[in-house]
């Protein structure tokens, strides 16, 4: 990588013809898979990553120049490039920036990194994964277990004088199986993922419970039963559930939904947008999560932010664009893929704080509705949708009949004020990957169990 | 031509122990202008060269790297030593100069001395001044609240070099635009979008493209309801994407191999009413899109995959071909769907794969439709068709249709089916051939309006 006084010169021939902020965003980067089918290991790719890119603001203006050739003179050029776009034909005092380097501690610690692990011991993860799995049910009939880590390492420096390094490893297992019973057939793909080194797999066997409990699940959902069409309440159990929150406001409470006017929650601060017992948070800094990392994509050290208290919007998450464009202050939620994507707004980890409701009452008071124990990926707009990957029939106050091919919808607004219930009981979830234009980057969204009042559901 | 001369190198000298190699460059250069209310907001502008490196001795192995400091030999053996640890018994196979071929009028050049067409230069003013005419036109729209519009050039250049003599490359540009709009109704807000892409900016419509985001819009104000239950139905063009966007997968030759297509074991069989006929293409002219070789330096072709409801053909590659005795049909790729690591393997994905058009205006299958209803948006095909059954449970929105015309809008259905059932029941296809790129512009799905005789949906 290129040196500090390097940098300085890069950020001001980025800043040479007008612009009231450069950055300079470098990383660095292996992944490691290893492909795993019936007859054995049968693929296995290493990758490496190395590129910058030159963020450049003037105002309410945004330039963005990456290139992945990162010496001094491809770096100038790139520099150059992004000052001749912003196109403002104005001169500037050269003004030497101060570098400050600043440490901040990672919320995820990583005991073994990837590179230092052979490749027979991540080979014998999968051989074991894929036991476990192949023993669990006899539908099974064809499984893939492919083994994924992941080791970045970025660098930012700006024209506030900000230099900043962070380093980011994950472990994931993705598991694809196809089960069939009596001519039926499903396919699914599941992935264990860890915020850590190879310890995913030495410290625990979770892997292995999550390898078996991943095909029993498809195999038993081969014994579901369509819904028909009706408007009942739903609980959703703690957990993985939390998905409903990121898709169904999350994405809306970002400041590029709300910049764009394209989201219900615009001009609504202060205003109630949900249902009281609704407190929503999204949090980077906390421990041992998928979406957490000492700082964001644009240097600011991650913090925690309150969207909605006991149903009042109090705040978007902001990049530092996105901050400008509200007049708010950035809430540390810049958030990029790699280099080859401008920062915007987006979630880390998100999820809705505990109730003070019966988590068994939610349950035995519904005398005819759905409860979802696992909620898929989903999508969203003003409004989102999101698969149902393991649902039941409640039936006077019980738990019933496994449903099939279900998904849920609704306008994300409207769905947040019907939260009649909320549990005591917060439980975390492993965390996944979130799409959108800076790219997939790591999150978790999760809640306590709660019930929705009324809602449509139906898959026939 | 992307340079390569390391690999070059290293190609003719590779050590007693690799067998064979090959490299995969690919080459993407964007410049994209964002602006609204007659303003420039962002710019992005980037370069970025990828190899895909593969290296056989007992078996094969891989490596990505973006790092172009690296020199060819240390990427080949990377690639070589992932392949040490591989326990199936095939090895990647590679074209030769025999296979390697191409007949194509996509810009190539190789060893057989056609010509690589010199691409336009990426003049930044003619996109800034286009990209401001785009904006006008938004502009004029009634009711309009916010609205962005998006103008991005890409330059793609693709070239592949194997230890058997193969040395093709290609290159060719193409221009996106899009317009994102939201526009006040009855003191509610609605958002319409509109994309479109072409091999030159004189072919752009930025009338149309405004007109259509603001048609998705009309589409949904007026707001009715309906009944759950089976109807007659027409898919927009926007709709059938959506779903062959997941869909295509059913007709990928390992799926069908491996029995995790809902249509393995029925090559040769009719599965669709006698007006469904499906293709894949290298080019075609709704699209600015051109593919002359795939990852492997097949040529891509135009071929049949179902043929007035008869199942015909598979995508292959070149492992999947010789796995079913066959011959590749260039479909080798990368890119299938969402994945949260770099995609280096050869998989198969579609080229431009489409539904052929037939010569019936959307308004004539209306009127044929008489009453039913008609689906104008849908939302997460990834997560709501299942390939290995077919069954789906899409989220989506449309208007009821009466005496042939669409009246109100109705919101918060879910088409529920089985991909198979609906092939069997489309009565017409429309004129309106729309054609998209897909996951990181690596291939197009595209469809025209569809008309189903029955399918089954639940609503509010």
């Amino acid at each position: 990588m290129i040196d500090k006084r390097e940098i300085q010169l890069v950020l001001e021939a980025a800043l040479s013809r007008g612009g009231d902020f450069a950055e300079i965003y470098f990383e660095e980067k292996d992944e490691f898979s290893i492909k795993h089918s019936a007859n054995g290991v049968n693929g296995i790719t290493g990758v490496s990553v190395l590129g910058a890119g030159v963020y450049l603001l003037s105002g309410m203006r945004s330039v963005y120049v990456y290139t992945n050739d990162t010496c001094f003179h491809s770096l100038m050029e790139t520099a150059k490039r992004a000052a001749f776009m912003l196109n403002e034909h104005k001169t500037r005092d050269k003004k030497d920036f101060v570098f400050q380097m600043k440490h901040y501690k990672s919320p995820n610690r990583v005991q073994y990194f990837p590179k230092d692990i052979h490749v027979r011991d991540k080979i014998e993860v999968i051989k074991r994964a894929d036991i476990s799995a192949r023993q669990s049910d006899r539908a099974l009939k064809s499984l893939n277990v492919d083994y994924f880590d992941y080791d970045q390492r970025k660098t930012i420096a700006n024209s506030e004088g900000l230099y900043v390094s962070d380093r980011r490893v994950t472990s994931r297992l993705r598991f694809s199986a196809v089960v069939e019973r009596n001519g039926l057939m499903l396919s699914e793909w599941g992935d264990y993922t860890k915020p850590s080194g190879f310890e995913a797999f030495t410290e625990t066997d979770a892997y292995l419970d999550f390898a078996k409990e991943f095909v029993i699940d498809l195999s038993s959902a081969l014994d579901g039963v369509a819904v028909p069409s009706s408007t009942v309440p739903v609980v959703l159990e703690a957990g993985s559930c939390g998905t409903l929150w990121h898709e169904a406001c999350g994405h809306m409470l970002e400041a590029s939904a709300i910049t764009e006017n394209r989201s219900d929650f615009c001009d609504k601060l202060g205003q109630q947008v949900a249902s009281e017992k609704v407190t929503l948070v999204d949090d980077g800094t906390l421990e041992g999560l998928y979406g957490s990392s000492a700082i964001d994509d644009e240097g600011f050290k991650t913090q925690k932010n309150v969207l909605i208290e006991s149903g009042i919007l109090k705040g978007y998450l902001c990049d530092r664009m996105g901050a400008r464009r509200l007049k708010m202050a950035p809430t540390a939620s810049g958030r990029r893929q790699g280099y080859a994507y401008a920062p915007t707004s987006r979630m880390t980890n998100t999820y809705l704080a505990e109730g003070h409701d019966d988590d068994d009452e939610i349950i035995s008071s519904v005398e005819n509705g759905l409860y979802v124990k696992r909620l898929g990926g989903g999508n969203s707009g003003r409004s989102f949708s999101i698969a149902v990957t393991e649902g039941y029939l409640i039936k006077k106050g019980k738990i019933s009949d496994r449903v099939k091919g279900l998904s849920i919808n609704g306008r994300g607004i409207d769905i947040i004020k019907n939260v009649d219930r909320v549990g005591k009981k917060l439980i975390t979830d492993s965390g996944g990957f979130c799409g959108a234009s800076s790219g997939l980057c790591q999150v978790t969204s999760f809640q306590p169990r709660i019930r929705i009042a009324n809602m449509t559901v139906g898959s026939e | 031509m992307i340079p390569l001369k390391s690999y070059e190198e290293a190609l003719l000298n590779l050590p007693v122990e690799i067998k064979e190699a090959e490299i995969n460059a690919e080459e993407h250069e964007q410049v994209a202008y964002k602006s609204k209310w007659g303003s420039i907001t962002s710019t992005n502008s980037s370069e970025l060269t990828a190899l895909y490196v593969r290296a056989t001795g007992e078996k094969t192995g891989y490596a990505y790297t973006e790092n172009l400091n690296e020199s060819g030999e240390t990427v080949i053996e990377r690639a070589y030593k992932n392949g040490i640890y591989i326990e199936t018994p095939s090895v990647d196979l590679l074209n030769d100069q025999t296979t390697a071929y191409f007949k194509s009028d996509v810009a190539t050049k190789g060893k057989t001395g056609l010509n690589i067409g010199e691409l336009p230069k990426m003049d930044l003013e003619i996109i800034k001044a286009q990209v401001l005419r785009f904006d006008r036109c938004a502009h004029k729209l009634p009711n309009l609240v916010d609205y962005s519009v998006t103008l991005c050039v890409d330059q793609f250049k693709s070239r592949v070099i194997n230890s058997k003599g193969v040395d093709i490359s290609s290159a060719y540009q193409v221009w996106h635009y899009e317009v994102e709009v939201t526009c006040e109704y009855e003191d509610k807000r609605y958002d319409g979008s509109y994309s479109g892409n072409v091999s030159s900016f004189e072919l752009m419509d930025f009338n149309e493209a405004v007109m259509k985001a603001h048609e998705m819009i009309l589409n949904q104000y007026a707001e009715g309801q309906m009944v759950s239950g089976t109807y007659p139905v027409l898919l927009d063009s926007r709709v059938v994407i959506n779903i062959l966007t997941t869909a295509w997968q059913l007709f990928s030759g390992p799926k069908y191999f491996e029995g995790s297509s809902a249509l393995s074991d029925k090559l040769g069989q009719h599965i669709g009413a006698s007006v469904l006929s499906i293709e894949d293409a290298n080019r075609h002219p709704l699209t600015g899109y051109k593919y002359a070789f795939d990852s492997e330096g097949t040529p891509c072709q135009v071929h049949r995959i179902v043929e007035q409801g008869k199942f015909i053909g598979l995508l292959h590659n070149l492992r999947s071909a010789a796995s079913m005795g066959t011959q590749s049909t260039g479909n080798a790729g990368r890119v299938a769907l969402l994945t949260g690591s770099i995609p280096t393997d050869i998989i198969v994905t579609p080229r431009i794969i489409y539904v052929v058009p037939s010569q019936k205006s959307k308004e004539t299958l209306l009127e044929e439709m008489i009453s039913g209803v008609y689906i104008t948006d849908s939302s997460d095909i990834f997560h709501s068709i299942n390939i290995g059954s077919g069954d789906f449970s899409i989220p989506c929105s449309g208007m009821v249709v009466k005496g042939g015309l669409a009246a109100q809008s109705v919101r918060s259905l879910t088409l529920n089916g089985n991909l198979l059932d609906l092939f069997r029941h489309i009565k017409s296809v429309g004129n309106d051939l729309k054609i998209e790129p897909f996951l990181l512009k690596s291939y197009c799905i595209g469809a025209p309006s569809v008309l189903v005789d029955r399918l089954n949906i639940s609503c509010k």
